[in-house]
């Protein structure tokens, strides 16, 4: 009897883990997901790795949710579909004109899904983006994830993963602006487009080009490692290409209540990178230079900051500025007011470094 | 039968009718007769021929203490003393007009040289080693600490052996609470027929069944030294090279003499490397497990297409294929430490290279078990200490086991059972894993990094010194 108990107690115990057991062989890492359709009648692609051909596969399938959508493809591998070391999910442009937590509820309710993924939106159908990724020899999430980040160093995506635009959609102050990417004319590579515009959950149909979304990032204090501005620099009739990157920016919001008014002043630091008429040194191109930038500058930012109202979308995170400091002018319904707010940007540029040519 | 016959038979009696014992009646002084006893294959007899030699002329000459010699004693005769002193490999020679005896003690020299001790090579430092004979390892340790606080104590282990044996330790650096306590255990050993140092290291131990060595074992008379000046005490033996040395902690079995004749920076990092070898050579198997059967999402993606394709066409459970190279690995050690170094050569070459790649060819055993399995191999056979090492690749095993059953959370609890062993471990009534439990904080540096010698007058030790300094040697030189 003493015997059978322990018996019993210890194959208790140690069998107890063998449920958890998943083998890494009997899984199919599934690294990149496409999303398309809507409630009802979802699409979603799974592309993972076949590791015997070097090929990535890609497993389709129907259903009325992104669970049924993954059962169903269930059904079509030889192996489960693991998406624990999963990397990026895309989601086509016509999908997130409904609310995209939709979408992405599945992947809080895993706790072996990883959150630090990437979100991109694609220009069109998922199904082309999935499939260019078929002969990639590297994982398909991996290509994307890649992407994505250097797109990021060079201040045109903004750095968002999964856990931080979860938070974010549930958020009235502030909105996001998730990667927007194109195909290339050979339908063979992604192509980064610029940044899809959200007011709250759903997309607005507005799509910042690269360049304003680098602008977009300057307003809300995030440059990178990289970011680079080209103009052209018109003296004595020739025209002269001008690069400058941004090393550090101030930016300081003083808000009127009573006239519902915010000026934005940015003082934004340059390091020029591309100057062939050179003499910078001299203090009459230095400043022509400088007040060129500026003006440009000053441009951008107004016309991104009336696109961004127009579109009721605050990825400035004003609104949040807004509840913090100023709560007796903030109100429920965030959009409308953010959308009738004055928002008076004024930019100074100042040149301080002018690269190893003196 | 007359007296001299009488004792001769009743000393072949006495000594079982043994072939090479010599009992015979010689001529002594003006018309005496004496008996010649001695065991043959225990005395050097040309030397003993001399000396008689000596005591003969003296004899002549009528002086009083003709007896004594540095080698010689003159004492009552008894049968029991005479009987223990020929099995010493002494010569007696009985008198048996004056019921005397004289007893020579010199004694067949069975000694092989020294040489360095080929389980612990060291690349500086003295290459001595200790032999099998307890009065050539005295000299090489005296030859080291001239000093009479180096105290020599003598015991015999063995109620039918007899063999004899030495404590030592120096007076005044030593805690009089450990001496006694080896002092006890050396009292209370319960051994009829002693052969061999496993013996009596297990009757010195305090826990038998733990696997790891509360007494450390060495064959260098340095590391002895070492040992002895940080105030523990050394147990020799007549028979075995082995120094048992007490009380010890975890970390005196990563130490080497290497590392303190190297240069100090270079020996810190030797030192830190060994100490990082025990986490691979205890817990790599067992992760490797626990992330291919549970947590492969630590795997960053680059790496997980080639494990994924590695481990897809292996046949068996993580588990199984790991203990099937584990195994072989065992094997492959046991087969070169008992087979000729000439052949030994042949195993490494057949285990490393002949089976190492037709298993994998053989699909029995993906190539990253073979990398995770050579890397711990190496990473236990850093450990200097020949016990620790051995005792390091066994307790790998139950971490595989806990992996393959829970993954990362059977090699949390398994790390938990293993620190509670460790920290509640003693050796000789002294905390086994000392700097770190019971902590202290200057002592721990001390673990990862070799210090300078500049600093001469600091007395080292490895347990803290009681509170109360003032019973501590006023007298030590």
């Amino acid at each position: 009897m003493y015997r059978k108990g322990i018996m019993l107690l210890l194959s208790m115990l140690l069998l107890a883990g063998c449920w958890d057991e998943r083998l890494y062989k009997n899984a199919s890492v599934v690294t990149l997901v496409g999303v398309d359709g809507y409630i009802g009648a979802y699409k979603g692609y799974y592309a993972y790795p076949n590791t015997a051909a070097q090929q990535n596969e890609v497993i389709e399938a129907d259903g009325i949710s992104p669970r049924d959508v993954r059962n169903q493809a269930n059904l079509k591998v030889e192996q489960t579909l693991d998406l624990s070391e999963l990397s990026t999910i895309l989601v086509s442009d016509q999908t997130v004109r409904e609310p995209l937590y939709d979408i992405l509820d599945i992947y809080f309710r895993d706790p072996q899904n990883p959150i630090s993924i990437k979100i991109a939106v694609t220009e069109g159908d998922v199904k082309p983006f999935i499939e260019l990724t078929k002969d990639l020899a590297g994982g398909a999430g991996g290509y994307y994830e890649r992407f994505m980040e250097s797109t990021e160093e060079n201040t045109i995506f903004p750095k968002l993963d999964l856990q931080t635009v979860g938070s974010m959609l549930f958020e009235q102050t502030i909105d996001i602006a998730l990667p927007y990417i194109q195909l290339s004319e050979d339908k063979k590579h992604a192509v980064a487009a610029g940044v899809a515009l959200f007011s709250g959950q759903t997309f607005t149909g507005t799509i910042l080009t690269p360049k304003q979304s680098l602008t977009m990032l300057l307003l809300m204090n995030q440059p990178s490692k990289q970011a680079r501005m080209s103009y052209m620099w018109k003296h004595d009739g020739k025209s002269m290409p001008i690069t400058a990157d941004v090393i550090h920016i101030k930016r300081q919001w003083t808000v009127n209540e009573e006239l519902k008014r915010i000026d934005m002043d940015y003082l934004i630091e340059v390091e020029i990178e591309e100057f062939a008429h050179d003499h910078l040194y001299k203090d009459p191109v230095f400043k022509e230079v400088q007040q060129l930038i500026q003006d440009h500058v000053q441009a951008e930012f107004e016309e991104v900051l009336r696109i961004l109202q127009g579109q009721q979308s605050d990825t400035l995170g004003i609104g949040r500025y807004i509840r913090a400091y100023h709560p007796k002018m903030f109100q429920k319904d965030w959009h409308a007011v953010y959308a009738s707010l004055q928002l008076v940007p004024s930019v100074q540029v100042k040149i301080i470094r002018t690269g190893v040519l003196r | 039968m007359d007296k001299v016959e009488y004792m001769i038979k009743s000393l072949q009696k006495a000594f079982y009718h043994s072939s090479d014992l010599t009992v015979r009646q010689i001529d002594w002084h003006e018309g005496d007769t004496a008996i010649l006893c001695f065991y043959a294959s225990l005395v050097d007899a040309k030397e003993v021929q001399k000396i008689l030699d000596t005591i003969y002329a003296r004899l002549d000459t009528e002086k009083p203490f003709w007896s004594e010699t540095l080698l010689t004693t003159l004492d009552n005769f008894a049968l029991p003393q005479a009987i223990e002193r020929v099995c010493q490999g002494e010569t007696l020679v009985i008198l048996p007009d004056t019921g005397k005896m004289l007893t020579l003690a010199i004694t067949n020299e069975v000694r092989r040289n020294l040489e360095e001790p080929n389980n612990e090579h060291i690349l500086r430092g003295s290459h001595e080693g200790l032999v099998e004979r307890a009065d050539t390892n005295l000299t090489l340790i005296r030859k080291r600490v001239n000093n009479p606080a180096l105290v020599v104590k003598s015991f015999t282990i063995g109620q039918q052996t007899n063999t004899k044996a030495y404590y030592l330790y120096m007076d005044g650096v030593i805690r009089p609470e450990t001496l006694q306590e080896m002092e006890k255990r050396i009292a209370d050993i319960k051994i009829d027929y002693f052969y061999s140092i496993g013996q009596l290291s297990d009757a010195l131990e305090d826990s038998v069944l733990s696997p790891f060595p509360q007494l450390l074992n060495t064959e260098h008379p340095d590391r002895v030294v070492a040992h002895l000046v940080e105030g523990k005490i050394v147990v020799m033996t007549n028979i075995s090279p082995s120094a048992l040395i007490g009380p010890v902690t975890f970390f005196s079995f990563y130490q080497t003499p290497d590392d303190y004749n190297s240069r100090v920076v270079v020996g810190s990092f030797y030192k830190i490397v060994r100490l990082l070898s025990f986490v691979t050579a205890v817990f790599l198997p067992a992760f490797y497990i626990a992330v291919i059967s549970f947590h492969f999402e630590v795997l960053p993606l680059e790496l997980s297409n080639q494990v994924k394709n590695d481990v897809n066409d292996i046949p068996y459970r993580p588990l199984i294929e790991a203990l099937i190279l584990e195994i072989i690995m065992e094997l492959i050690r046991e087969s070169s430490i008992r087979l000729p170094q000439s052949v030994g050569q042949t195993i490494g070459i057949v285990g490393g290279l002949v089976i190492g790649d037709a298993i994998v060819s053989a699909g029995l055993v993906s190539n990253l078990m073979v990398i995770v399995v050579a890397l711990t191999a190496i990473s236990s056979y850093v450990v200097p200490s020949v016990e620790l090492n051995s005792t390091i690749r066994m307790i790998r095993f139950p971490f595989m086991l806990l992996a393959s059953l829970f993954g990362f959370l059977g090699i949390v609890v398994g790390v938990v059972i293993l620190l509670i062993h460790l920290i509640s471990l003693t050796s000789l009534k002294q905390p086994y894993f000392s700097p770190i439990v019971p902590f202290q904080p200057k002592a721990v540096y001390k673990i990862f990094l070799r210090w300078p010698f500049i600093r001469p007058t600091v007395q080292v030790t490895s347990f803290q010194p009681p509170k109360d300094e003032k019973g501590k040697n006023e007298d030590t030189p």
